[in-house]
Order: C-alpha cells, then structure tokens, then sequence
C-alpha cells in the first residue's frame, strides 16, 4: 500500500497531468505490483491530514521489535492545488494499492494554459525520522509542460558509525522530459558519482488533435521500447539495461501487458506476463534466466479483489463481443484496427468489378467499423468499471520455484482506516517457518 | 598533467564547509518547507492546525 506521502506525490502528478506510466522507472510496474510488493514488518501507525488544499502533514510510530520504537515526522507543500486529494474514508482502494498498470499514453504533448504557465507548479516535502534523527528531502519543480527537474536528498547519521565516516549523505538529481511519443531522463547520483540516462520510446503513436482521455481505437495497445545507461565515475563501472513492453487488450477487453527486460552486463534476461482476467483477479508471470550461470527461475503471482457491498459489485467479466464479430476483429500492436474485409478488399479489387462483390464488401466494411467501436466500447467500460468499483479489499499471492516461499499480503479498509499486513511463509521441507509479519494502519483527515 | 593542488589547510576548509551545509539543510530543510508553505497559502489555517496532527 502506498505510503501517505507517495500517494500525495500521485495526487500532485495527476492534477498536473504528469504520466509516470511513460517513464523507463516505471515499465514493469504492473509485474512488480504483484510478484515484487514489499510486506510491512513490526507494526507501524500513522496518522496524516490536510491542513489546507496545499499543506499536508504526517506523523507516524513504528515498532520493528526489541521493543524499541521510531517515528517520523513528515510535510509536504505543493503550489498546486491538490483537488483529487481524498482522505481515508473517501479514498478508493485502487488509489492507494499497487497493482496491475492501466498504460493509456496520450497522443498529444501537454501544454499549458497562459494562465498556467505562469504557475508551473512544484512541491516541497521534508521528512525526519526519530530518534535517529535522519532527514528526507525532495523538491518537484515543473519547467515546462513536458520537462521537470527532481532533486531528492537522504542524511542518515550514524548508521554504522566508523572511525572514518560516521554519516551517510546522497542527493540525486533527475532532469525528466515526458512526451507522448518518447520520455528522456538524466540522472546523477552523488553517493558513487553515477550518471544514468533514460530513454523510452513508443511505437506507433500518432498525433491525434481530438485527444480524448478515453481509450479509442489507435491507442488500443501500446509498444516500447527502452533503455538505460549508467556510468559509475568514481570506480568506473558501467551498466545497461533494455526493456521491451507491449500493453493491449484481448478481443474480451481484458488489459495484459507483456515485458522483455535484458541486462547483457549481468547477463540477465526477463519475460513477465500480466493480464487482468476480470475486475476482480490479475495474473502475473514471471520468467528469469542468467545466461552467464544458466541460472533460472519461475515467479507467479496474482491478486484478487473484493466488494464488501454485494449490490455494488459490477459484472466481473467485460461484456464479451458476440462470436461473429470476434472474428472480424484483430487488434493490431502497431495502434491500428485492421479488418479481415480491408485485406480481402485489397485482393478482390483487382479483379473485374461485380455488383454483388461491391455490395458485399461494403457490407463488411459497415459490419467491421461496427465490430471496431463495439471493441472500444467495451475495452471503456471495462476500464470504467475497475476505475470506479467499491472495492474494499485486496489479497495479493505470489511464489517462485527458486526461493521456496509463498509471499502473502492483505490491504484493505476497515472503518476510516487503511489496513496492510503481510508474511512471508517458507516452505523448506525441513524447517518451514514465517519469515516476516507486519501490520499497517493509516488514517488521514 | 598534475591536478589541481590544493593545500592541506584549504581541503580541511573545503570539508568544514561542506560539513556546515550539510548540516544546516539538515536542520533546516523541513522549518524552510514550514515557512514556504505558509507565507505561500492564500486562506491560511490556524498555526496550530497548520503544524501539528489534528486527530
């Protein structure tokens, strides 16, 4: 569950319409929600609000066992008015929770107002933790519509106390621009001196003057294609990374997104599968090779939702397109809609022209441009529905053939409050034990 | 192609320095997000609610 400070973070991205969904950092985040979640440990509280529409604060304890207890104190600042904020009686679930990524790039650039442009908003946040006294920082300054600088800083002291460094300082910078077509960002690390570069590209988008939010037939599925460079300057060490993701929707209307991530200096290679089988259950795979070690493994997770009002709850499936018209529908990766009837069109109109023959293909014509805005249609109402349905739970599962352990999660609602607990169960033949348990509370006003 | 030299006494005021910097953002960082928040609000709340944790 994310943290009240991140989804304040989401809230800010949002309202100025900052889609993280179309950087490199985040390209397998929908894998990663469910085979790679974190599960809180001990016990920890906390308790936030809103002292205006741009001030927010935050308090928490948390109890990490031998009986020692920490806290932390946290603010934050924006310029921008945070209108989607919601506390956490209001708040929905599919806000706070991570799970599967609904990728929907738009086709056009963003670009401001004249009366927005003069506010380019940013935000400030400071955190302390207690009693160690170490500090968190982060600065979000919007330059343009596409571009914004991040600068986040951590000072811990003594964390294990030396005789030559008794503190740990990094400050990280990221120079971000974020366009429909492609995303660029430019990194640098202060604790190794690493400088990175990020790139992502997709394929096939085209500028759309009537963009609208919704999904339409040329963003139906999605290719990209990134990497990523870093150069260590203080040990001279390299690093590379590329990943390839390809966001569609089965002929049902089921999002799935498929990754193939390679790293040729580790020798890493990974395939992930995620598909959202209904409103209620994700399905994700996970394949891992090392072509240097001939090491693999095999990680499968899921995660299932819950209504607590039965009345409420929406139909799990989409509405599924009746069988003659599936056949005329085939989606294509490269942002087109191409009917079986166009590819026969082409053929038979080489031949000599016949009444019936016209007749019939303008007949498919019709029947598929029908086919295609039903797909649309109903790949919307799907979306619609996981968007705006009263969940009030959420269990996540996963486990790998390699580690032997069955990782469990919980995240829900009771009350105001917004509840997340976990444990990591081994399974090793001879000594099964819990490796971790925790539990979370928060509550926001 | 030697370096840049730098005596003993300017590289031990360089890391002084750097230590005082560090050390003020440290302290100072979440008080200057306090003060940039509130000469920045337009209808400001109560300083009490603005800085400490209604429940």
């Amino acid at each position: 569950m994310l943290e009240y400070m991140e989804y304040l973070e989401q809230c800010f991205a949002k309202n100025s319409q900052w889609d993280y969904n179309n950087l490199y950092e985040h390209v397998l985040d929908s894998s990663a929600s469910i085979l790679q979640f974190k599960i809180p440990h001990g016990f920890k509280f906390s308790v936030s609000s809103s002292s205006s529409p741009y001030n927010y604060n935050s308090i928490s304890f948390e109890n990490r066992g031998k009986g020692r207890l920490n806290g932390s104190l946290a603010y934050f600042y924006t310029t921008q008015e945070l209108s989607n904020y919601k506390t956490s009686k209001n708040i929905p679930l599919q806000d706070v929770i991570d799970s599967y990524r609904l990728v929907n790039i738009p086709k056009n650039d963003r670009s401001y107002t004249d009366n927005e442009e003069s506010k380019r908003p940013w935000l400030l946040y400071g955190r302390m933790y207690l009693p160690s006294q170490s500090m968190e920082a982060m600065a979000i300054k919007r330059l343009t519509a596409n571009t914004q600088l991040m600068l986040k800083g951590v000072n811990i002291l003594n964390p294990t106390p030396t005789p030559f460094n008794n503190k740990l300082t990094s400050l990280s910078f990221y120079l971000q621009s974020n366009y429909y077509k492609w995303s660029r960002e430019a990194i640098f690390l202060s604790s190794d001196a690493l400088f990175g570069l990020r790139f992502l590209y997709n394929f096939g988008n085209s500028t759309n003057p009537q963009c609208t939010p919704s999904i339409d037939s040329n963003n139906i599925s999605t290719l990209s294609l990134g990497t990523e460079l870093w150069y260590g300057a203080m040990n001279m060490t390299p690093g590379l990374s590329t990943t390839l993701r390809y966001t569609s929707f089965s002929v049902t209307g089921n999002p799935l997104t498929f990754t193939l991530a390679c790293n040729p200096i580790l020798g890493s290679v990974s395939t992930t599968y995620s598909i959202k089988t209904n409103v209620f259950t994700t399905l994700c795979s996970k394949f891992d090779f090392n072509f240097y070690s001939y090491e693999s493994d095999l990680t499968i997770g899921c995660d299932l939702w819950r209504f607590g009002n039965n009345e409420d709850v929406p139909d799990s499936n989409p509405t599924p397109l009746p069988s003659k018209e599936r056949e005329l529908f085939i989606p294509l990766h490269d942002h087109q809609l191409v009917f079986p009837e166009q590819e026969k069109a082409k053929t038979i109109s080489n031949e000599p022209k016949d009444y019936e023959s016209d007749l019939l293909l303008k007949f498919l014509e019709i029947q598929g441009i029908k086919t295609a805005r039903q797909s649309v249609a109903t790949i919307n109402n799907f979306t619609q529905k996981i968007k705006n349905a009263p969940f009030t739970s959420a269990l996540k599962l996963n486990t790998s053939l390699k580690n032997h352990t069955v990782n469990l999660m919980w995240e829900g609602k009771y009350n105001d409050f917004l509840l997340s607990t976990g444990c990591s169960l081994n399974l090793d033949l001879k000594r099964p034990n819990v490796d971790g348990f925790g539990l979370q509370i928060q509550y926001s006003s | 192609m030697s370096g840049l030299a730098l005596s003993e006494e300017s590289k031990e005021r360089i890391v002084k320095i750097l230590d005082t910097t560090t050390t003020v953002v440290h302290y100072g960082w979440i008080p200057f997000v306090l003060y940039v928040g509130w000469i920045s609000t337009p209808n400001r709340p109560s300083l009490i609610k603005y800085v400490y944790f209604p429940v």
